[in-house]
């Protein structure tokens, strides 16, 4: 078993990891940039390494820096978080190379998930529907690449005359984080809902898929609102893609806790998208209708233990997650936070802290379970309500306003962006 | 206001967004049909066309003039991208629209501005519509009532845009020359293109609560001046207190204001002649006891008489030019079906209503308001009725920064011009220039317990005996009883003295005999006669 990890992340996701190997008596490092040394996870950790410059080129993302930093504080093993280079099979490479458990899936599965043309390939050839491809004279069209992370990278083009200039814009707008200029085209279909398979694998070949999430609130196809399980969806539709999913998994031989995310048309027919290999966001809800830790369940894994999970997780309750973000920057002045049974917060910011311009605008995720639905829906309205922050903008009210909206509360809501 | 409070309008503001129902932007609760919020009474802006709705709902017509004057300029002076987002959110070709308009068989011409076109800027299509809307009234012999609202001139038209206030005050000093009424009522906001030509020079000005009202936007004040302001700056409450207003009138009482003040403002005025006479007296206290009522606290003040004598009187304030003197009630009314023009000197009832009033010490600023009602009198044919209670003229460092001598000299030589008749009554203490600076009138009588002296008995004991406590053995010489004034031939009449209702009763019937003696006189006898008894005040 692990004994001291190396946290090569910051924010919530940072703090949400230490609080789990506290409990498992892991100890833990956190790699922090020059303008993070104020983060709640510099103070909860056992111990903090600046690793750079607070641009994330410099720091985050600098992976000399964060081995040297990893083998100097006698860690075993590191955990990537998500973002930065959770999906980097050269960082995940060169840790193994280190001596260094990389919790999370090893790189040469990594180097396979993270072409997403080649993975719609695997998927393609497995029997599993995918969006069929276009070409440029085909429009309108999406431009995806290859390499691109979340939404960033995505372009659609509505004529032909404009091809060229959604291809430099997409190339553009793809983060340093991700590297690689290759894209591929796809026809645009009636896209309804996003439908996240959350599963966990071991080195062993045992796979358990756990409820899947609804992911269809989203802001220039950055997820927003997530929830589980799924109410809007087809029972058969579903056990369709898990079926898929699990065909994927063993095809890819993956070997840790990851995700497989589909796309649903409003004719109910279903798209294979890419397979997430890390940590996601929210992995949150999913851990409130389940009971089970998965940030536990990666650190087993990556320690070589067996998958102890039945094969099908059932969800006992339905959980909501808002992600609640700073629209600018600025000192926080925090009067209030949501309280009370089912409500769970995780953050990392606190009285006075000042929101940093290089990173995620993230600063809390709120989520509320509850055994109905629409009581989910009413505790996330109080919660909502019961965030008193000042000194910068969030998104609060664009939360509330959707989660009030009709169509969000019969389930069949959807936004992904604004080019839809 | 604590946090929480804050959180939960800001709730209120976004349930009401997400119910896609208007909302106080104030407190965020809901707002009744003329857009003011039930619960904070906060005013909210109401557009053109809403308040046409509103007249036309209360059983008024109106009927759109001058749309021919719509003339798009935008394209001549680069604009039209503006102009045509606002078209379209509006429903308007400009933002002025004139009309005439029939409220409760008053017909008016009625101006109303657009704030959410183009700022309610003055242009030259504009400009040119609101002089034409004074010709037209002027032409057709009808009041104006002008609804302001937006900003200054349409900066894009430049000079041209300027140049805009100047022509329509030509025309607004054409119309005032024909001596037609003008109200103009003020809402939020009004700024310097308005405010600096018309928007400010009506017979009556009236704001809407929580406008904005001012020359210069509170941006330019604080980023071209530097100026630190009070938060109040510019509010309808500081114009008020600066004198710019005649009064702030909530929306739903605007057009029942607006109906009333043109009946009396009418020059259409009738004097009966079969009044009852007042009571006379000889005035014989003794000047102790006339010295001790008058300084009696519970002793009844203008403010009481003004609610006795009229029922339902429309005070007007500020003098137009810094202040309004709260120590001076003016403003318009019925006494005994007489339309009247009223000047209440008003001490306070209690130390609060004392400082408040500055214990009814007149300021400069109050002789001016006397002043500015006395010519809203003579403009529209009301006689002016003056109530005189006052321990003298302020003469501390306000006052005479504001040329406290001059105010009481110019107060009195507009007295002696002013073209309709005037009835003085010194009802309480009647002090030095304070008292002088409102006695030039037609008739001026005492009640039997009033006093009319050169100074207080107080200043007078401490600067003729150097003793600040008042000599009773002295009071005599003094000469302040009406009896006194009465023998040295100083005043007319003494009225005899009662209970409030009583005082008020011998108020009307003075007042009223009064007029229909002066009927006799025309304007020139009038003022000839009042030159002559003031000539020759001192002789019996
Ligand atoms: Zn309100």
């Amino acid at each position: 078993m692990i004994q001291k990890v190396l946290i090569a992340n910051r924010g919530e996701i940072a703090v949400r990891i230490i609080q789990t190997c506290r409990i498992l008596g892991i100890r833990t490092v956190v790699a922090y940039s020059k303008c993070d040394k104020d983060t709640m996870a510099v103070f909860l950790a056992d111990e903090a390494i600046c690793i750079g410059d607070s641009s994330p080129s410099d720091s985050y993302l600098n992976i000399p820096a964060i081995l040297e930093a990893a083998k100097n504080t006698g860690c075993d093993s590191l955990h990537p978080g998500y973002g930065f280079l959770s999906e980097n099979d050269e960082f995940a490479k060169r840790a193994h190379e280190s001596g260094i458990i990389f919790i999370g899936p090893s790189s040469n599965i990594l180097e396979k998930t993270a072409n997403k043309f080649r993975m719609k390939e695997t998927a393609r050839k497995l029997g599993i529907p995918v969006i069929p491809s276009a070409d440029e004279d085909k429009c309108p069209l999406m431009i995806k690449s290859s390499y691109g992370g979340g939404g960033k990278g995505i372009k659609i083009v509505k004529n032909r005359g404009d091809f060229d200039y959604c291809l430099k814009s997409a190339k553009l707008s793809l983060n340093t984080g991700f590297s690689g200029d290759n894209f591929f085209l796809e026809q645009i279909i009636d896209l309804y809902k996003h439908i996240d398979i959350q599963f966990v694998a071991d080195k062993f070949g045992k796979i358990s898929i756990l409820p899947a999430r609804d992911c269809s609130v989203q802001s220039h196809y950055q997820k927003v609102i997530e929830e589980t399980p799924v109410s809007n969806i087809p029972k058969e539709l579903l056990e369709k893609m898990e079926q898929d999913a699990v065909k994927l998994i063993k095809e890819v031989g993956f070997d840790n806790v990851g995700t497989i995310e589909f796309l649903v048309d409003k004719q109910m027919n279903y798209y294979f998208l890419e397979i997430n290999s890390r940590l996601q966001v929210e992995h949150t809800v999913t851990e409130e209708v389940t009971g089970i830790d998965l940030v536990e369940q990666q650190i087993r894994i990556a320690s070589g233990q067996k998958n102890r999970l039945p094969m099908k997780v059932s969800a006992k309750k339905c959980a909501i997650e808002c992600r609640l973000s700073a629209k600018d920057n600025g000192e926080l002045n925090i009067f209030s936070l949501p309280t009370g049974k089912d409500v769970r917060i995780d953050t990392y910011i606190y009285q006075g802290y000042r929101i940093k311009p290089y990173y995620d605008p993230l600063i809390a995720k709120i989520i509320v379970s509850d055994k109905e639905r629409r009581r989910a829906i009413s505790k996330m309205k109080l919660a909502l309500d019961e965030i008193i922050i000042l000194g910068a903008h969030t998104n609060v009210d664009e939360l509330y306003e959707t989660i009030s909206r009709e169509d969000y509360i019969v389930g069949s809501y959807s936004y992904f962006g604004e080019n839809e | 206001m604590s946090i929480l409070d804050e959180q939960k309008i800001k709730i209120k503001k976004r349930n009401a967004r997400i119910l896609n129902r208007p909302a106080c932007s104030n407190c965020g609760d809901e707002l009744d049909e003329l857009l003011v919020c039930k619960n904070c009474k906060h005013h909210e802006r109401m557009p053109a066309l809403k308040r046409i709705e509103i007249i036309r709902k209360n059983g008024g017509k109106f009927k759109q003039l001058l749309a021919e004057y719509d003339i798009d300029n935008s394209r001549t002076y680069d604009y039209s991208e503006k102009f045509e987002r606002d078209k379209n959110r509006t429903g308007l070709s400009e933002s002025v629209i004139v009309g005439k308009c029939k409220v409760n068989g008053k017909i008016f011409i009625t101006i109303l501005m657009e704030r959410y076109f183009m700022v309610g800027t003055l242009s030259k299509a504009n400009g040119e519509k609101i002089a034409k809307a004074f010709e037209y009234a002027t032409k057709s012999n009808l009041p104006v009532v002008a609804f302001c609202a937006g900003g200054g001139v349409r900066m894009q038209e430049g000079a041209v845009g300027l140049v805009q206030m100047a022509k329509i005050d030509a025309t607004l000093m054409k119309f005032r020359k024909k001596g037609l009424p003008f109200i103009s009522v003020l809402t939020d906001p009004t700024y310097g293109g308005t405010t600096a030509s018309f928007g400010l020079m009506g017979d009556i000005n009236i704001a809407e609560p929580n406008s904005s009202i001012g020359f210069g936007g509170k941006m330019l004040v604080k980023d071209i001046l530097h100026e630190q302001v009070a938060d109040d700056f510019q509010s309808a409450k500081y114009v008020l207190k600066s004198g710019g207003l005649d009064m702030i009138c909530e929306r739903k009482d605007i057009l029942n204001t607006i109906i009333e003040l043109l009946a009396i403002l009418n020059k259409n005025n009738s004097i009966k002649a079969e009044n009852e006479k007042p009571e006379y007296d000889h005035g014989n206290k003794k000047p102790e006891i006339v010295l001790q009522n008058i300084r009696n606290n519970s002793k009844t003040v203008g403010i009481d008489y003004l609610f006795k004598l009229f029922d339902n009187p429309i005070i007007l304030k500020g003098d137009r030019i810094s202040y309004d003197d709260p120590s001076l009630l003016t403003g318009l009314g019925e006494i005994s079906g007489i339309k009247t023009a009223f000047i209440i000197q008003n001490k306070g009832r209690n130390l609060r209503e004392n400082i408040e009033n500055n214990y009814g010490m007149t300021r400069p600023e109050g002789f001016r308001k006397a002043i500015r009602i006395a010519k809203l009198a003579e403009r529209f044919h009301l006689p002016v009725l003056i109530l005189l209670d006052s321990p003298g003229a302020h003469p501390g460092d306000v006052a005479e920064k504001n040329c406290q001598s001059i105010a009481i000299s110019e107060s009195m030589l507009n007295l002696l011009e002013t073209k309709t008749p005037i009835v003085s009554i010194v009802t309480g203490e009647g002090c030095s220039g304070g008292a002088l600076g409102l006695s030039i009138s037609d008739v001026l009588a005492m009640f039997s317990g009033a006093t009319y002296s050169v100074i207080s008995p107080e200043s007078y004991s401490a600067i003729i005996f150097n003793k600040p406590e008042v000599q009773p053995e002295l009071l005599a010489n003094m000469k302040f009883t009406a009896k006194d004034l009465y023998n040295e031939g100083l005043v007319d009449e003494i009225l005899k003295e009662g209970t409030l209702e009583y005082n008020t009763l011998q108020i009307e019937r003075y007042f009223a005999e009064s007029l229909v003696r002066l009927s006799k006189f025309d304007i020139k006898q009038l003022l000839d006669r009042r030159y002559n008894r003031i000539r020759n005040w001192d002789k019996q």
